[in-house]
């Protein structure tokens, strides 16, 4: 299942929960953090309704561990359960440098350089525009690709570009602006976070990116880069981005992509 | 808390981490640097491992406004 897909599991099960008022996963058999991150939140803000744990056991097992909310890591250091970012930066900071100390060493997932831009910036990117309440970054390790998502219920990529004036035709296209480098800060120097990152994912790594935000989306695949306008049901309230690339893989000229 | 010495050094690592990410922390530091009542502060890098392009960049604009 590709990153689309897993959003719009998200977005199905949130669609009929509203309906049913019960967050039933019984039938599933996996999930993935870019399904797994909303739901969090969906969770956490309709604490009232009923979830249908998976019937599936070892989905069961995993869904408990990693919404289990500790900071902690498997012992295989497979994945990065569900972890909260503090509203406080500082704290943030040294948490993110946890989590790069006791995942590391990643050469075969891109090199140390590759994992700490994709993190570093996107986690920036949310302190700097997002203005959440709530924010969460997931990782998960699988026999053959790694798959990175973070998620943060704020204004979103339009309306950040709305609040600082940025023009743009449709929440996809600001999107696209975004990717293609434009920010909303007044600083030629800004504007590399999301840019550059696209530029890793889709050249170096040759993987899949998936950015959702509001009413916008934008999918990448190993081929081109696809942008759509959502329908109500799978709108979201803030941004999700999610990575997901094969393994083992070595990045060439880091500093060249970046530039 | 004191974030820097008596020979007005900062020593990152212990103020931010070994590891420096977040740009808003760079915006910071100049601030606690301009709170020294001296011309002249030592910024310790030592056992710092990285630097983010976020925090470099931030680091450099404040640096050239000091």
């Amino acid at each position: 299942m590709n990153l689309l897909n897993c959003y719009k599991q998200f977005s199905n099960i949130r669609e009929h929960s509203d309906k049913s008022n019960k967050i039933d996963l019984t039938n599933f058999e996996f999930l993935s953090p870019t399904t797994l991150l909303p739901l969090i939140l969906y969770v956490e803000q309709n604490s009232a309704k009923e979830i249908i744990l998976p019937k599936n056991e070892n989905l069961k097992s995993y869904f408990t561990t990693v919404t289990s909310r500790f900071y902690c890591y498997s012992e295989n250091q497979s994945f990065l359960p569900v972890t909260k970012l503090p509203k406080d930066q500082k704290e943030a900071n040294i948490i993110l440098s946890k989590i790069f100390k006791r995942l590391e060493p990643i050469n075969d997932l891109g090199g140390v350089n590759t994992f700490r831009y994709l993190t570093s910036e996107i986690v920036d990117n949310i302190y700097q525009h997002s203005k959440f309440n709530s924010a969460y970054v997931m990782f998960q390790k699988y026999k053959k690709y790694i798959e990175l998502t973070f998620y943060d219920d704020g204004i979103g990529i339009p309306g950040a570009f709305k609040n600082a004036k940025v023009s743009f035709e449709d929440s996809a296209n600001a999107l696209e602006l975004a990717l293609s480098g434009v920010s909303t800060k007044d600083n030629q120097e800004r504007g590399y976070g999301l840019s550059r990152n696209l530029k890793l994912v889709k050249d170096a790594l040759r993987g899949e990116m998936l950015l959702v935000s509001l009413e916008g989306a934008v999918y990448l695949d190993q081929n081109r880069l696809y942008k759509y306008n959502l329908p109500l049901n799978y709108r979201l309230k803030g941004t999700l981005l999610s990575y997901r690339y094969n393994f083992p893989v070595s990045v060439e000229g880091f500093y060249e992509i970046v530039e | 808390m004191k974030l820097w010495n008596k020979d007005k050094t900062f020593i990152l690592k212990k103020i931010i981490s070994s590891d420096l990410i977040l740009r808003d922390l760079a915006t910071n530091l100049f601030k606690d640097i301009k709170k020294v009542k001296n011309d002249a502060v030592v910024l310790n890098f030592k056992d710092v491992e990285s630097i983010s392009r976020s925090f470099a960049q931030e680091y450099l604009m404040q640096k050239k406004n000091v």
